[in-house]
């Protein structure tokens, strides 16, 4: 086995924390199907028999009841972690260091995409990375998305990315925030890497390579909380800077000897190669590099590079926006990001039984009365819709009731709720088992608990 | 023109003695053929003279089992020794199965006739285009007429019992045949040809295949009708020994097709591989219809020919800007592709490739592993690694099993670039020892062995004799000389640092070419090690030609016959240092000696990506970025060529220094220390 596949669910989605008190983020359905099914999906595409899926553990119950694994025909190995811990990506692996045998690539559960796991792959594969990740442009219809119930945009923290652009070979990665007016860069890394693009539009994909090593250096360093945030930043830097002289001097050298020095020893158990190492680098004929007189890549050890995507689609749903927009788009981009996949039933597209397009879903067990218009909208399993329903825009999810002569435009209704006769919804999120009474007129608005039977 | 050697191995079915017969055939109307039209002798020519170690080529060939599409290659239609030769070889390595049951053996013979037939099928060609010489075979013809009777009911009954099989074949190795003689159709069937090989098997060929087989019977049908027509005979002759060898690579295709659409992944897309197909088929139904027209008049005959071109110009734009883009004498070689599609049906995670394999693979076709020392000791450590995550699957016996796999394994690494000889030879010996492995002895044992075994290699041949080689080198470098080497060897470079080492005053010139510029590589090897060093292009080599006093030269590979093959530019070198009166010496190892010989870099070679030679490093700017789409551009980036051994005055090896002659001496020598082992 080449990788294993681990799934990060155990995501708050602290960015949607309007839909998520009921549901977890993972099972938040995306085209009628949670949204962890789609990058199952893409694993199972790519050869992966069995995953392991990181969930909280109070979403256990649900996650297995949802009987994912059966929908994407993989052995899934589910993991909770304690929910009254607030874990970092980085800290989930930690818990789960005993099950890495191998590399590992490691797939956001909210990650949407038509790419082909085989282009990073072979980036991985060509440079012995210890680590690769994907990146895409932002989508921009997705950023700006409006995110109903909100008001005031969304503010995006962006990325930015220092490639080495014919290689792929990451200077540095780092969210804005931690840079002020200037990014820095070492001038020996420009000597020796002269060509740098840096991108600040590029988003990423929370797909990830890693080598095995990395992880035993995780488990080794407890203060790394995150992988995106603390992890990749600190690898990314430390690529440059061997510890080559060891214990003479500087302060880095403390933090050099935990991660350079262990990569290398165990780069170097990990590759099995080590007796000959030496000989093959020393019969190398290759000339790839400019501005130092070292040997192949100039003698860095720690090796990480990051794909770009250049065509396709891949949106991650992390936000309101997104997640609305997602849903919006996934009627026409379902045969791409699932690889021709055959819907599962309640993902088949609407029948003309009513004025639906083929731009809508809808579920099984919906009953749809005469006179509906369902246009952009994806409706769940076992929904009712009255007579002279109107929706546009919508998301709707199971269990839902809208009665007569509503209109609903841009909305998001989560399970179990109840919209009344003649309601006139616009960006509205009705939260789960809420009750929208007759007759109300609501835009931009959030109906959740706390705010029960809210009445005009 | 050499006459060949016919050896009948076994005469005592009726296909085998008509093999012989047909051997014979061959053989008259060959020599006729020389002295009726000397003229024609060019186009045989070259061919036949390949036709002395085309017999090794074959008996590789016929070992490694490849598909039948790969083995049929433009040397085939001469060798008829080499059709011997198989069968010798092939009884004496068991030829996969069990050899003593006599359905096997027939088949054999069945596949010599049709090789045969096919060579047959050539010098009627050849003939027939003058009808005057098809005259002088009437009688001959005549007098096989019963032979041919019954080998038809053969095929016939062979081609009932494998309808659905595989046909596409035939039609290979029809162009094969047929692409020397006829002018006009030579470059599309090549084209085909070529296409044929990149594509391999899948699915998308069944179908084809399947028309084909249609195709071919018809043909056959036809044939028996016309059967009085003396011209006609030939024909049918030629269709149903090439059907029934056909056949025979059917259902060795059928075999490995499905074997190989497992395990390997496809090189073109399905979708290129369909447009291929079809093409294939076009070629094959012309070949099929040039086969009932023959007869008629030569008008007509071209008339088939441009309503094919009309057919072929059908296809779509991808599959002939692919074969338009290739030099034309350089068709026959595997063509560069780049490795976005190597990888593509490989899965991540249960892939039959193991992952070093794979990665090994994109490293070699990457460039981040290269140069032919390297190469082998990458891929002797995967194979270590592989070794060692080596289960014997139950049921299954580890030496027969590993050494499958392994072949498997360098199929992957063929496709991603063409394999070094180094590479070749050092699984030669790998799995040499693993067939010989006792088959009592259990898993671990046998792998640490094996690790070992590779452990011995990788340390005998390769780094010891690299040292023996600096030593051997060393000697012949002297106080104040001026030594002039061409882009990088790690043998010559390390060579070098270990004469400066040994306190050795000589200065260095180092030669580069584009596109690759490897030279920097060995330029930065010796300036790092404080050697005085000059850095020059290819271009400048006559000018400080002058000043240098030896030429020290790396190699992929040693020929059989002393011819040198390495890096693509070391011939103009060694020219250039004969003209100034400079001798030129070799650093090779002796595990890179092959028993191969060639004469040319044409027959072959390795081609790169042409992308290479208008791409600016690093790559700001393209200067012919849409080169694909100006139709009077082509381009080559060849990898090698072949310096003649009067330009070489000493090989220096691991065992001392040799002339280039003495190849054979030492592969001889080789091989019997390791046949008794």
């Amino acid at each position: 086995m080449e990788f294993q596949a681990v799934v990060m669910a155990a995501g708050r989605g602290s960015r949607m924390t309007e839909l998520t008190t009921g549901c977890p983020k993972c099972l938040l359905p995306v085209g009628n199907v949670p949204m962890i099914w789609y990058p199952l999906n893409l694993l199972k595409r790519n050869g992966f028999q069995e995953a392991i899926v990181i969930v909280p553990e109070m979403a256990k119950n649900e996650v297995s009841e949802a009987r994912i694994d059966t929908k994407v025909d993989m052995k899934l190995d589910i993991v909770t972690i304690p929910s009254s811990e607030d874990w970092g990506t980085a800290e989930s692996i930690r818990y789960i260091k005993d099950k890495i045998k191998v590399d590992v690539l490691i797939i956001s559960c909210d990650l949407i995409t038509d790419f082909e796991l085989h282009q990073l792959a072979d980036v991985y594969r060509t440079h012995s990375a210890s680590l690769a990740m994907l990146l895409a442009p932002v989508s921009l219809s997705l950023v700006n998305a409006p995110a109903p119930g909100q008001k005031g945009k969304h503010k995006r923290v962006r990325d930015i990315v220092g490639i080495e652009s014919h290689t792929g070979r990451l200077m540095f990665v780092n969210s804005e925030a931690d840079f002020e007016e200037n990014v820095p860069l070492r001038k020996f890394i420009l000597t020796r890497h002269p060509v740098v693009q840096v991108h600040s539009d590029l988003m990423d994909a929370h797909l990830y390579l890693m080598s095995k090593w990395l992880v035993d250096y995780l488990v080794e360093n407890e203060n790394i909380t995150t992988i995106k945030g603390e992890l990749l930043p600190s690898v990314v830097k430390k690529q440059f800077y061997h510890s080559k002289t060891e214990g003479k001097n500087d302060i880095t050298n403390m933090k050099a000897s935990v991660t350079s020095v262990d990569p290398k020893k165990d780069i170097h158990s990990h590759k099995k190669t080590g007796e000959w190492y030496d000989l093959l680098s020393e019969l190398s004929t290759r000339s790839n590099q400019w501005g130092s007189l070292d040997d192949c890549y100039h003698g860095d050890q720690v090796r990480c590079y990051g794909y770009i995507m250049k065509d396709g689609l891949c949106v991650r749903a992390n936000t309101l926006g997104s997640y609305a927009e997602v849903n919006r788009l996934i009627p026409k981009i379902w045969d791409s990001v699932t690889g021709n996949s055959e819907r599962p039933i309640s993902a088949s597209l609407s029948r003309s039984k009513s004025q639906g397009g083929d731009d809508s879903m809808i579920g099984e067990g919906t009953n749809i009365a005469d006179k509906v218009t369902i246009k952009k909208s994806i409706i769940g399993n076992h929904c009712q819709l009255k007579e002279k329903v109107k929706l546009l825009n919508c998301v709707i999810m199971d269990h839902v009731t809208v009665e007569e002569g509503s209109t609903l435009q841009s909305c998001i209704l989560c399970s179990n709720a109840f919209v009344g006769k003649g309601s006139e919804l616009k960006d509205c999120i009705v939260g789960q088992q809420q009750r929208v009474m007759d007759l109300s007129k609501l835009s931009n608005d959030v109906i959740l608990e706390i705010e029960k039977f809210i009445e005009i | 023109m050499k006459g060949p050697n016919f050896k009948v191995v076994d005469k005592t079915s009726e296909s085998s003695t008509q093999a012989s017969n047909m051997c014979s055939r061959v053989q008259n109307e060959q020599s006729k053929d020389n002295k009726l039209a000397p003229a024609e002798e060019s186009t045989i020519n070259p061919n036949l003279s390949e036709s002395q170690y085309t017999l090794k080529h074959k008996k590789r060939k016929s070992k490694k089992k490849k598909s039948p599409i790969r083995t049929v290659t433009d040397k085939e239609e001469v060798s008829m020794l080499s059709a011997d030769g198989d069968i010798q070889l092939s009884k004496k390595n068991g030829f996969g199965i069990n050899l003593d049951s006599s359905g096997q053996a027939s088949e054999e013979k069945i596949v010599v006739s049709g090789l045969e037939a096919i060579k047959t099928a050539v010098s009627n060609i050849d003939v027939t285009d003058s009808i005057q010489k098809t005259k002088v075979y009437d009688h001959q013809t005549l007098v096989k007429a019963e032979n041919l009777l019954k080998s038809t009911e053969l095929a016939d009954s062979l081609t009932g019992t494998l309808k659905s099989s595989i046909m596409s074949t035939h039609e290979a190795l029809k162009e094969e045949s047929w692409a020397p003689c006829t002018g006009a159709g030579k470059q599309q069937r090549l084209d085909s040809r070529a296409s044929n090989e990149e594509g391999q098997k899948t699915k998308a060929q069944l179908k084809a295949e399947r028309k084909a087989a249609f195709e071919a019977k018809r043909v056959a049908e036809v044939a028996d009708k016309r059967m009085s027509d003396k011209q006609t005979q030939q024909k049918s002759k030629a269709t149903l020994r090439a059907e029934r060898r056909a056949v025979q690579e059917a259902q060795r295709a059928a075999k490995e097709g499905k074997h190989q659409l497992e395990n390997v992944c496809p090189v073109a897309s399905v979708k290129m591989q369909e447009v291929f197909l079809k093409q294939d088929h076009k070629e094959g139904m012309k070949d099929a219809e040039q086969g009932a027209e023959f007869s008629v008049s030569k008008n007509e005959k071209s008339a088939g020919v441009k309503k094919v071109h009309k057919k072929t110009s059908d296809d779509p734009r991808v599959s002939q800007q692919e074969v338009r883009k290739k030099v034309r004498l350089f068709r026959h070689l595997p063509q560069y592709h780049h490795n976005y599609l190597l990888t593509r049906n490989l899965r991540l995670a249960g892939s039959d490739l193991h992952p070093s394999i794979i990665g090994l693979g994109l490293q070699i076709s990457q460039g981040v592993v290269r140069g032919s020392n390297a190469r082998c000791v990458a891929l002797l450590t995967a194979l270590k690694e592989i070794i060692q995550d080596y289960i014997t699957p139950p049921h299954k016996e580890l030496s027969r099993d590993l050494e499958a796999k392994i072949r498997n394994y360098m199929n992957f690494l063929n496709q991603c670039r063409p394999v070094a000889v180094s590479m070749a030879n050092a699984v030669k010996h790998l799995t040499r020892f693993i067939t010989k492995m006792p088959s009592n002895i259990n898993d671990s044992e046998a792998k640490l062995r094996l690790c070992e075994q590779i452990d011995t290699f990788i340390k005998e041949e390769i780094k010891l004799a690299k040292q023996a080689i600096s030593q051997n080198a060393g000697e012949n470098i002297r106080n104040h000389d001026v030594v002039l080497t061409y882009t990088c060897s790690s043998s010559v470079k390390g060579a070098l640092c270990d004469a400066y080492d040994e306190g050795k005053n000589f200065r260095v010139v180092v030669v580069d070419a584009r596109p690759r510029l490897d030279g920097r590589e060995m330029l930065r090897c010796l300036v790092k090690k404080g050697i005085q060093c000059s850095y020059v292009l290819i271009n400048a080599v006559p000018y400080i030609m002058q000043e240098v006093t030896k030429v020290m030269l790396g190699a992929h590979s040693l020929q059989a016959n002393g011819y040198v093959m390495s890096r693509v530019g070391c011939s103009q070198i060694a020219l250039i240092a004969r003209a100034y009166n400079v001798p030129v010496l070799v650093c090779c190892e002796t595990y890179k000696f092959s028993e191969h010989v060639h004469t040319d870099s044409i027959v072959y070679n390795e081609l790169a990506d042409p992308n290479e030679l208008v791409t600016e490093l690093p790559p700001n700017k393209q200067t012919l970025e849409n080169w694909q789409d100006i139709p009077s551009l082509y381009l080559l980036n060849l990898e090698y060529d072949l310096t003649p051994p009067d330009l070489v005055a000493m090989v220096i090896t691991d065992i001392g220094n040799l002339p280039c002659t003495s190849v054979p001496v030492v592969l001889r020598v080789k091989h019997a220390g390791s046949q008794e082992v």
